[in-house]
């Protein structure tokens, strides 16, 4: 098996890597820094005798089919897609600056698109392939921090169902998260009630689902309940809410 | 992130701001506006890692492994990475670290920063000596790679500098070919201390584990009776299974029992039912992590104490003085009558330079309950050290002041001297660094 992960440098995305290698697949990871690109490849060819490859580029200013050039001159075919990377800030409320708002927009979402978009054809055919996307709790209901984050998200997620549809008769799976809270540093030291999952954790779930069908599922499960919840909270109720 | 951290002894706590980078370019854009020290797993008797106001930046998102030469005999990772990661790779490969200290989440950066000891240090020396070459970076010099022919002196005092000259990035250590897939270990039954000192001098070329346990809670005609514990790397099939789960030592937060299970009034009960269940067992087949890592399993143990803690006071002995003091030593435990919790003792063999637990004696390490009694027991024995020309393991014992220390580290000025001239601002602090006055 064949895997390329984007947003592999940290958090869920090394996890993912890590836990992709223990299983045997070969890997092309992409994030912004070779500095962290190059040691991950090292270790997981050592510890696990995978071939990895890696690919720095700055998502908000990709170049898709040079990502797909790269990733041709090393493998012949991809057999898992997974959409791993995301950007959040603490200034996203409100009126956002201007270049802060383009790149959550370009990471968050357009990124994802391109890319889906020039590996779409080959995967479509392929038996056993797979296109995983990686959205958030934030994206269940909007609210006024995170905003363009979760609209983001939210049109990422939204992409994925036309996906699922266009390749509802194909052999390969569309399968796309909402994941709740991560100890990465995304979610950094916000304190919160709730539990906050280990991404290595995160990571065995996803792997364990490949194979399985196509569709949208909270990870952590129980997330499910808790947004259930919170969609359901009458409006009078919720814009009272600091959240 | 604020954080309460506690050093394993259970004597030092205090809160601090700690940052877990875990890419490089947060790593190497660290600046020197706030004074800042180094964690690897953290779990030092001593608080080495934290304290003195610093910012803690802890290692562990650095940890991966970057080169293997079985030809050459080196592995390079990054300085995060857990002796228990490393380990688990190189036994698969047939090779192990040659000198390890005894828990797994310990991490290279730690080892070479305490330069530390493993298992029989009289024939293995210390880790120091296996680092071939490592990645310093320090936010007023950038980045630097050392090496005992490149910026030397600083490799030098990089290797058991306690973290205070910068962050180890990551090293290139030798590693040496494991004798098996498992560990023959041998209790032998020692009658007293000094038997203990004929006993480890008779096995110290030949054996990959040497040490002893002995009890020193009874103050009778026995005190100082133990074993010698003896092992030897030896091929079986099939190789016995390590534990199932090991369970995580986290000093940080805070004791377990609130009550203190050891203490001055049990340990007499506990050290002689340890011993009867020790004693006279033939030889054992031991899994590699257990022999590897013997405190693996004895996580309770370290919480034990209570919410006072423990001291660990390790100790060398010159071998030329070591039957002189022993006779002072046991007559100074005798007197005090306060029970000693562990007492462990091993041989060593090299140089004592700069601030390293390093020399050519024996060392014993004692772990006392920390109450008022056995910490004026410490103090004499401090006073009796100093006579004696015996040296105090820094990373270890969480009282010890920096007169004494001072005192009994010929090269602490030196020490002192050369780190402010390569750090002039000093900005890699911890407590234990401000207790020594450095
Ligand atoms: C159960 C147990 C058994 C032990 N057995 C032995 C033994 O047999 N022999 C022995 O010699 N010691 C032994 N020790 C002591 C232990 O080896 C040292 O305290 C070691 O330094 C702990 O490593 P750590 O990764 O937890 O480091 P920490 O506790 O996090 O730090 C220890 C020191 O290393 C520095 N440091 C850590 N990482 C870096 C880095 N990347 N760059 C620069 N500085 C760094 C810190 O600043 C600090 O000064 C034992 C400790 C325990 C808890
Ligand atoms: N953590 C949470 O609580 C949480 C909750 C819900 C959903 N999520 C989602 O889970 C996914 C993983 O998040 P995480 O917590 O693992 O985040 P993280 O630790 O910040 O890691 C994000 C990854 O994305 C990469 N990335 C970000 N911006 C990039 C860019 N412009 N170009 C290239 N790579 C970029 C990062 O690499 P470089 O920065 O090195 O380039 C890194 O590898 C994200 O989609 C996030 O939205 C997270």
């Amino acid at each position: 098996m064949r895997s390329l992960v984007v947003g592999a440098s940290a958090g869920l995305g090394r996890a993912l890597a890590e836990e992709l290698a223990r299983r045997g697949h070969d890997l092309y990871l992409v994030a912004s820094d070779e500095r962290d690109l190059e040691p991950l490849a090292r270790d997981l060819t050592l510890v696990h005798g995978v071939t990895v490859h890696t690919h720095a580029a700055d998502l908000a200013a990709l170049d898709p089919t040079d990502l797909r050039a790269g990733y041709d001159q090393r493998f012949d075919d991809l057999d898992c897609l997974f959409l791993v990377a995301g950007l959040g800030d603490p200034d996203d409320s409100g009126s956002v600056d201007p270049v802060l708002l383009d790149r959550l927009i370009a990471v968050n979402f357009a990124a994802g698109v391109r890319i889906v978009n020039v590996f779409l054809d080959d995967l479509a055919t392929r038996p056993g392939a797979h296109i995983v996307g990686v959205g958030s709790v934030a994206a269940a209901r909007a609210r006024r921090n995170n905003s363009v984050y979760g609209a983001s998200k939210r049109a990422l997620e939204f992409y994925f169902e036309a996906i699922r549809h266009y390749l509802a008769d194909a052999p390969c799976r569309v399968q796309f998260y909402r994941l709740g809270y991560m100890a990465t540093q995304m979610f950094g030291d916000r304190e919160t009630m709730l539990p906050v999952a280990r991404p290595e954790q995160v990571a065995r779930a996803m792997v364990d689902r490949l194979g399985g069908a196509s569709g949208v599922r909270y990870l952590p499960n129980w997330w499910r309940w808790v947004m259930l919840l919170i969609r359901l909270l009458p409006w009078p109720i919720f814009k009272r809410l600091d959240v | 992130m604020k954080r309460r951290l506690r050093s394993l002894d259970g004597s030092y706590s205090c809160e601090a701001d700690v940052f877990e980078p875990d890419r490089y370019r947060q790593l190497l854009s660290l600046g020197a506006e706030v004074k800042m020290a180094v964690q690897g797993g953290g779990i030092s008797l001593t608080a080495a890692s934290f304290g003195g106001g610093a910012r803690v930046i802890n290692m562990r998102r650095f940890n991966r492994l970057l080169g293997f030469d079985p030809e050459r005999g080196t592995v390079e990772a990054e300085a995060g990475i857990t002796l228990g990661r490393l380990s688990a790779f190189l036994v698969k490969r047939g090779f192990t670290v040659p000198v390890q200290p005894a828990h797994p989440q310990i991490t290279l950066g730690g080892c070479i920063a305490a330069n530390v000891h493993g298992k029989n240090p009289y024939r293995d020396g210390l880790f120091g000596g296996l680092v071939e070459r490592l990645r310093l970076f320090h936010p007023a010099h950038g980045e630097l790679m050392l090496s005992r022919e490149q910026n030397g002196d600083l490799f030098d005092l990089t290797c058991g500098g306690y973290g205070l000259t910068g962050m180890i990035v990551s090293a290139r250590i030798r590693i040496a070919p494991l004798g098996g897939n498992c560990c023959e270990v041998t209790h032998i039954r020692v009658a007293d201390l000094a038997d203990t000192f004929a006993r480890l001098d008779e096995l110290k070329e030949s054996h990959d584990l040497l040490y002893s346990w002995n009890d020193l809670a009874r103050f009778d005609r026995h005190m100082g009776r133990g074993y010698v514990v003896a092992g030897t790397f030896v091929d079986r099939e099939p190789a016995p299974a390590g534990p199932r789960r090991l369970p995580r030592l986290d000093p940080h937060r805070g004791s377990v029992a609130r009550l203190s299970l050891i203490n001055p009034v049990t340990l007499p009960a506990l050290t002689a039912l340890y011993y009867r269940a020790s004693r006279g067992a033939g030889p054992r087949i031991l899994d590699l992590t257990r022999a590897l890592f013997p405190a693996v399993e004895r996580t309770f143990y370290f919480s034990a104490y209570g919410r006072a803690g423990f001291i660990e006071h390790q100790i060398l002995v010159p071998d030329s003085r070591r039957l002189d003091y022993l006779g002072e030593f046991e007559a100074l435990v005798r007197r005090h009558r306060q029970p000693i919790g562990l007492a462990s003792l091993k041989l060593l063999q090299g140089r004592q330079r700069l601030l390293h637990f390093d020399g050519s004696g024996v060392s014993f390490c004692l772990h006392l309950p920390n109450r008022p009694g056995p910490r004026a027991l410490l103090e004499e024995l401090d006073a009796l050290n100093s006579q004696y020309g015996v040296i105090t393991n820094l990373i270890k014992d969480s009282r010890l002041s920096a007169v004494t220390a001072r005192h009994q580290y010929p090269e602490f000025d030196r020490f002192v001297g050369r780190l402010g001239a390569f750090d002039p601002g000093r900005l890699f602090v911890s407590a234990l660094s401000e207790r020594m006055a450095i």
